[in-house]
């Protein structure tokens, strides 16, 4: 028993817990997210309160063993957070909704997830999981919080705070959406809001916006900092379980096992926007005006200029959206070699594809020949990372009406998703 | 921030062993008997050896007892029941 435990074969669980303990339901974006991000604190109180994990994304292809298949990867990672809830002497519940790498799959009808898709589309998958979901999965998303919450009567809720991953942020936005249309789900219970780890850690400017968005739409928080540092091997122990995922990686963010923080709700926010509490902030562009005011200029433009240095994430639904914005324009898409798949992919009598080779350089002489190319109303996305090289290269075109913006979520947010 | 790995990692890191979680949790020094061993579910019993799923190189080759203790664990099984299966030798 002894190597077996310390080989990780297995856990020893406590036998019985008290009947008497109080039902807190802690939802949770994927399966591992909960005991990243209270871990210790449902470790620490797990003798006073029954815990039910609820996993929303539970329908997933994510693991770190080749050759699952999404059956297989699913039941996995159940069996993982069930697994890590009996050592809390609690449950596991799994929502069933579907992880997003797995739902930009499905946007390719006959496509299967497999290495030579991930190859062809890796770029575009990983931006999509920094896009903002559409209102069709958002509402989705708040249907089954609402049956989840109707279903499960626990006295208290947890709720996270949303990840800068379009999962979370829906969980979150999916969370407060449904208490705000069904009050009485909400009704008698403590809400809490847990921060996410490792977010917190790697994105704190997101995190803070997000407890920002909540606090203006009326929220009422009280900060509780749950000082975990003495249980922190059990932590560690609970985040071991779900051996499938790159934990070891994502563990080795700073204070991941010193601290955990929750806020407990005392007022609910009063204004949920429709394209989500927390995605809606989070999204907003700093300047909206110049969005508007270059969308307005040249909305009868007969040709527009699109350069994609990085994948969008999402073009069908941005091709979709310049298409309204310009209703009489075909699209002259310059894309990256690196991430042209996902412009090839989506068949469209409006665009015509250039392919630009990878590299600064190739962009630079991109940059060049634009210069003394027929002039036309150009947006330029580079992503975040690459937004102020775009900005500079952009200031070549003196002739062009020129908007560069880091995500295509900005342009979204002013026409609605 | 947490992202899919990049595609080089995937494909050329041994993946079965890459972006383990390692802890330090020593065993007990008293076992409470009434205490339930589950087993972790990533092991499949390929004759004497405990693999990986899709991994067919054994993680360890288990000693008869071990093999013994494994096959209980199919279960949620008790300390003591473990204990009068295999005997004190089982600790």
């Amino acid at each position: 028993m002894s190597k077996f435990l310390g080989a990780e074969y297995c856990e020893l669980v406590e036998a019985s817990f008290s009947a008497a303990r109080r039902r807190v339901l802690v939802i949770e974006p994927h399966a591992d997210d909960a005991v990243l991000s209270v871990g210790g604190t449902m470790w620490l109180r797990r003798h006073e309160c029954a815990f039910v994990v609820a996993t929303v994304a539970s329908r997933s292809n994510w693991s770190r063993f080749r050759g699952l298949d999404v059956a297989a990867t699913t039941e996995l990672r159940r069996r993982e957070s069930e697994l890590a809830a009996r050592m809390l002497g609690g449950e596991h519940i799994c929502v069933g909704m579907t992880e997003a790498a797995l739902r930009f799959q499905q946007r390719y009808p006959g496509s299967e997830w497999t290495d030579e898709f991930y190859r062809r589309h890796g770029s575009a998958i990983q931006a999509s999981i920094v896009r903002v979901a559409d209102d069709a999965e958002r509402a989705r998303w708040i249907e089954a919080m609402v049956q989840l919450l109707d279903k499960e009567r626990a006295a208290e809720v947890w709720i996270p705070l949303g990840g800068l991953h379009v999962d979370h942020m829906l969980t979150a936005d999916a969370c407060f959406a449904a208490i705000a249309t069904q009050p009485s789900l909400g009704h008698g219970r403590v809400l809490r809001v847990y921060q996410e780890q490792p977010y917190a850690a790697s994105n704190p400017r997101h995190m803070d916006a997000a407890r920002t968005a909540l606090i203006e739409a009326g929220a009422v928080l009280e900060e509780e900092r749950i000082a975990i540092a003495s249980v922190r091997e059990y932590k560690r122990r609970l985040v071991s379980v779900y051996d499938s995922q790159n934990l070891g990686e994502i563990y080795a963010v700073p204070g991941i096992d010193q601290t955990e923080l929750i806020w407990r709700v005392h007022e609910l926010p009063r204004r949920i926007d429709s394209s989500g509490l927390v995605s809606q902030a989070v999204t907003r562009p700093p300047a909206p005006h110049a969005i508007d005011s270059w969308l307005a200029r040249n909305r009868d433009a007969p040709r527009v200029r699109v350069l994609l240095s990085a994948a969008t994430g999402h073009w069908a639904r941005d091709l979709k959206l310049l298409g309204t914005a310009f209703p009489r324009a075909r699209f002259e898409v310059h894309v990256s070699a690196a991430v042209a798949a996902e412009v090839a992919d989506v068949a469209s009598d409006r665009v015509d594809m250039r392919t630009v080779a990878v590299g600064k350089l190739a962009w630079v002489l991109k940059a060049l020949r634009l210069c003394i190319a027929r002039p036309a109303p150009t947006l330029f996305y580079a992503g975040e990372r690459r937004e102020r090289e775009a900005r500079l290269l952009s200031r070549l075109w003196l002739a062009n009406d020129v908007l560069v913006i880091p995500t295509m979520d900005h342009l979204a947010a002013r026409y609605g998703t | 921030m947490r992202t899919i790995p990049a595609l080089a990692e995937i494909t050329t890191r041994p993946r079965h062993l890459s972006f383990r979680l390692a802890t330090a949790l020593p065993p007990p020094v008293a076992w409470p008997a009434d205490s339930l061993l589950l087993p972790r579910p990533h092991y499949e019993l390929h004759g004497d050896a405990l693999c990986y799923p899709e991994v067919h190189q054994p993680l360890r080759q288990l000693t008869a007892s071990e093999s013994e203790l494994w096959s209980l664990l199919r279960q949620p099984v008790s300390v003591a029941a473990v204990r009068e299966w295999i005997g004190a030798v089982a600790d």
